[in-house]
């Protein structure tokens, strides 16, 4: 059974994520501080990480700073902050997800379950398959037309496949809907180009932990989708 | 030392006593040192009389043996005038003076001494100069008196002609003459062939030939010879017989004839020569001199002759200086300074050490009154310095005339000593008073003050500050001056005047130019204000008077817009740190309320109205949760602190996305869109977040306070450099607000506050889209509720289809 590290300032938040790990079975370790925190990880062996930014003594940055100097154990940060700069330099300083409070407990999990995934399962025992395109935890096949998340199978339709595809070939770029008509109306005729935004969305709600606030499949605005780079 | 000693007027006069005293001292012993140097004691460390001799002609003894004098002598005894002679040899006497010469010229022939019984020159030193006892020029006059014209021409012509080369003036009596002598006079030369002889029998013949056809009509004939009666002569030859030769009467002429004519003007030298020659006759055009040259003139001749002669003088003292005179007192001053040189330049540095510390002393003690603490300035030291100063070298000036004129008049070496004593005395008090009243001065912090000029610019300096005396005194100096200008203009030779109008124009013109830089660097200032940019003014030249005063000005301005800007912005950044720890603070607490309200739903709970309450709690909490997250963002966007990135939005692709994210919820609230968008591409510019943002609070207020089974409008329509979209709805319960009570914090439209909606939204949507430059209009007509939002149209990007 793999061992989660929670650690936040908060005794209520770390009880209340302990109470729903352990329900899903997975045996907890507890920390109220970076420094305690860096301890565990230090002495006792640990799968993944839920760290809080905000704690006195040493805060999550630093502290998973320090734990990346000698671990490549999954971090996901608890962070109230919600602007885009800290998510931004969470992740830059090694943190593999985040989660914003308040946060539903079923996002937790769902995140957590996907660390671990990668975590253990995928890793870089993984052959490289040539075939295969990967963005942050999805695999697409194009060839035999599969798609994995965190290496379980997600069913697509054949329209939604091949605008996942279509997008996981150029991560970052702004596809206009009609770009996007245009380049898979060959394989799927679909009705008229205003549909893109409900596939779009019925893609969306399949991938996504948190459909409300997706991390792969963006909507610009005004100007059309994109796969955000993981 | 004790500030009471300081003070007290015992220790001021001893300081200054000491300073002048020791002061002097130095300057003698400096001087005696320079004499000793100058005499090369401190090279040969003994007396020549070289040196003595050269001291005394220098200084100048008593008139018994002036250089002019023995000049005088020497030139008597050389001209042979006795009675000069002989007076002055009284005063050259072995008995009167110890100076001894011999005169020699250039042959080394003696020709006057006073040294008797000394064959060679034992004397201590010999001196030879031929500087000043050389006899150089002597000049005389000489008359000499021409009477005749005839006997210049003939007897006395060589004399003129050889004289002329030794005088070098002539004075005639007559004007005349003098003028022909000096500048010319016209005569007319002609120039004559050789003489042809013809012989006619008798002198009536000779006389009535026709010359002027044969020679030309300016021919001249003269009757050279004339024989008138018969003669027989016999001519015997050799071998004794006679011959009779008879001879008629024959007149013999002699005619010249004139080859050339010249008509100009010689000199009188030069007429004199031309009349020696004989194939030239000279006629003088003007008759009155020619008759005055024929008649003779007189000629008063002064001329110069230089006649150089070379005298050897050779001056020497005998060893033993029998005569009590000058030389004797200078060679006894003289083996005084040596014997004692090396005293007098000890005693110059030691003396000048002792004078540094006297003006030392001096100066800590100047300017204390017994009865003050600090030292006070006295009316002597408020007299102008530059009075003072001007003092100065005019006493030095003066000093060095009284020196000089006395050192040529005969004093005896006390008299000297006396006299340059007492006048580097004068000088040395004078020195003292001046560093007094400097350090007093400077004590006293008026140094400055004491300048009467620095006093008279710093009133016109403070005059110029006033405004009204500035102008009035600009207006009358430019008046001055163009009058000034004007009148130097006949003047040009007065040097002094025009140097000063040429000087004042200067300054006009650097004031000119100077008015020219301070507005320009005040017109800057304003200028960068004017933009925002409060960055302190520093002008390279500082600015005076009125400038300075408008400079101030604007820079008071610019310290109460900085202050007030920085205070400004230190309460927003202070207001948006506030929400966002409040909302930070909010979140942690909430957090555990929505999980323990969770954890509580999956319990087993026997009693329904549990559930009934969870779901309460759970409401409200996610309300709770809304309301933070719009507290931040409402605070940031009123403040327009987000960082709005615009760029061009697709029109219909948005329309499109919003309508694909909201069918679904539309079609649940019973609810129909009707879009209306125009064919073409349309772009605005927009931020694509924060125009989500928008639509989906005016989309989410549709879906939540429309009444079901009404149809909601949304048209695109575009203006002329901007599109509007227009949503529509009928609302489910009445309206009594206006529009802008609505876009309020924290209204709701409905009043029960049932639904979930912090209130926000509107307020958000309405600041958010002023950040895009855009325009939230509602309006409120009975229950149509109606959303116009405006965006500017913007140019279509360059690639549409594929952007990153």
């Amino acid at each position: 059974m793999e061992t989660i590290l929670i650690c936040d300032d908060e005794k209520d938040i770390v009880s209340a994520l302990q109470i729903y790990l352990k329900a899903e079975g997975y045996h907890t370790l507890t920390a109220y501080n970076g420094r305690q925190a860096l301890e565990i990880v230090r002495n006792e062996a640990v799968q993944l990480v839920l760290m809080d930014i905000m704690m006195p003594e040493m805060d999550g940055i630093t502290a998973m700073t320090e734990i990346r100097s000698f671990s490549n154990v999954p971090v996901i940060l608890l962070t109230a902050k919600s602007e885009d700069s800290d998510k931004i330099l969470g992740l830059n300083v090694g943190a593999d997800d985040y989660i914003t409070k308040p946060f539903l407990p079923v996002e937790v999990v769902a995140r957590v379950k996907s660390q671990l995934r990668r975590y253990l399962r995928l890793g870089s025992a993984a052959p490289k398959n040539p075939d295969l395109l990967t963005v942050g935890s999805i695999a697409l096949n194009e060839k035999e037309k599969t798609v994995t998340m965190d290496g379980e199978p997600i069913s697509l339709t054949p329209t939604e496949f091949s605008i996942l595809a279509l997008m996981m070939h150029s991560p970052g770029t702004v596809f206009s809907p009609r770009s996007i008509y245009s380049a898979i109306r060959n394989e799927n005729p679909i009705g008229a180009e205003n549909t893109i935004a409900v596939h779009i969305r019925h893609l969306r709600e399949k991938i996504e932990v948190n459909p409300a606030e997706p991390r792969y499949i963006k909507v610009v605005w005004g100007q059309g989708y994109k796969l955000e780079k993981q | 030392m004790s500030n009471q000693l300081k003070k007290s007027l015992a220790a001021r006069i001893a300081a200054i006593v000491a300073a002048v005293v020791l002061l002097w001292l130095t300057v003698c012993f400096g001087i005696l040192t320079i004499l000793c140097i100058h005499l090369g004691a401190f090279t040969d460390g003994q007396l020549s009389a070289v040196q003595m001799l050269s001291l005394t002609y220098f200084s100048e003894g008593d008139s018994n043996h002036s250089q002019d004098d023995l000049s005088a002598y020497v030139e008597a005894a050389v001209n042979g005038s006795e009675d000069l002679r002989a007076m002055l040899q009284k005063q050259f006497s072995p008995e009167a003076t110890n100076l001894r010469f011999t005169v020699t010229d250039e042959n080394g022939e003696v020709i006057v001494t006073n040294n008797t019984g000394l064959t060679e020159q034992t004397a201590m030193a010999s001196l030879y100069t031929d500087l000043y006892l050389t006899t150089h020029h002597f000049r005389y006059k000489v008359q000499k008196v021409f009477s005749s014209y005839n006997q210049i021409v003939t007897t006395d012509l060589t004399q003129f002609l050889q004289s002329r080369a030794d005088y070098s003036h002539w004075y005639f009596t007559s004007d005349a003459v003098n003028n022909a002598y000096r500048s010319g006079m016209f005569v007319t030369i002609q120039t004559m062939l050789p003489a042809d002889r013809l012989t006619f029998p008798d002198r009536e013949t000779a006389e009535q030939f026709d010359y002027a056809s044969r020679y030309g009509p300016e021919a001249v004939w003269e009757i050279v010879e004339e024989t008138t009666a018969e003669s027989t002569t016999t001519t015997t030859n050799a071998d004794g017989y006679g011959t009779p030769n008879s001879t008629h009467p024959t007149v013999t002429v002699e005619v010249r004839q004139i080859s050339e004519t010249e008509h100009t003007m010689i000199s009188l030298s030069q007429y004199y020569e031309e009349m020696q020659k004989s194939d030239r006759i000279i006629t003088i055009d003007d008759p009155a001199l020619a008759q005055e040259l024929a008649n003779g003139i007189d000629v008063t001749i002064v001329g110069e002759t230089e006649e150089t002669t070379r005298y050897d003088v050779c001056l020497y003292l005998p060893p033993e200086l029998t005569v009590q005179d000058a030389y004797a007192e200078s060679i006894r001053m003289g083996e005084l300074a040596i014997a004692n040189r090396y005293i007098f330049l000890g005693g110059v540095f030691v003396l000048v050490l002792l004078t540094i510390t006297a003006m030392i002393a001096l100066c800590k003690v100047a300017g204390y009154v017994s009865d003050y603490e600090m030292p006070v300035c006295g009316w002597t030291h408020r007299i102008p310095y530059e009075l003072l100063l001007c003092l100065c070298p005019a006493a030095g000036y003066l000093l060095i005339v009284i020196l000089d004129e006395m050192f040529y008049m005969g004093f005896s070496w006390t008299g000297r000593a006396v006299l340059v004593g007492g006048l580097m005395l004068c000088g040395s008090a004078l020195a003292v008073f001046m560093l007094y009243t400097t350090a007093v001065r400077v004590k006293t912090h008026h140094f400055w003050d004491g300048f009467f000029t620095v006093r008279v610019l710093r009133l016109l300096y403070r005059l110029c500050s006033s405004r009204a005396v500035a102008c009035i005194a600009l207006i009358i100096g430019a008046a001055v001056l163009f009058i000034a200008n004007v009148l130097m203009l006949p003047n040009t030779n007065v040097v002094l005047f025009m140097l000063l109008i040429l000087m004042l124009d200067g300054w006009a013109l650097l004031g000119a130019i100077y008015c020219i830089y301070a507005f320009e660097v005040l017109r800057q200032y304003a200028k960068r204000l004017e933009q925002g940019d409060y960055s302190p003014l520093e002008p390279s030249v500082p600015l005076i008077g009125v400038f300075r005063s408008y400079a101030e000005s604007l820079m008071q301005i610019n310290a109460g817009i900085g202050a007030a800007v920085a205070k400004q912005t230190k309460a927003e950044r202070m207001r948006t740190a506030l929400i966002t720890n409040v909302s930070h603070d909010l979140k942690t607490p909430l957090t555990s309320i929505v999980n323990y309200v969770d954890l509580m739903k999956r319990e087993p709970v026997e009693n329904p109205a549990v559930a009934e309450y969870l779901e309460v709690l759970e409401r409200q909490s996610a309300r709770l949760k809304k309301l933070t997250e719009d507290l931040v963002e409402a605070s940031k966007a009123s403040t327009g602190n987000l960082s709005v990135d615009l760029q061009p939005t697709n029109v219909q692709v948005l329309v499109e996305q919003l309508m694909g994210e909201y069918d679904a919820r539309f079609a649940a609230a019973n609810l129909t869109a009707v879009v209306d968008m125009p064919d073409e591409d349309l772009y605005v510019s927009a931020d694509s977040r924060l125009i989500w943002r928008v639509f989906d609070n005016l989309l989410g207020n549709i879906r939540k306070y429309a009444m079901g089974g009404t149809r909601v409008y949304f048209d695109v329509v575009r203006g002329e450099d901007s599109v509007s979209f227009t949503l529509r709805n009928i609302s489910e319960s009445a309206l009594h607000l206006s529009p802008e009570e609505l876009t309020e914090r924290f209204v709701r439209g409905d009043d029960s506050r049932n639904t979930e909606g912090s209130g926000l939204g509107l307020s958000i949507a309405k600041d958010l889209i002023r950040l895009q430059n855009g325009t939230l209009e509602l309006r409120i007509d009975g229950d149509l509720f109606k959303a116009e939002v405006t965006l500017p149209i913007v140019a279509p990007p360059a690639d549409p289809d594929m952007t990153q």
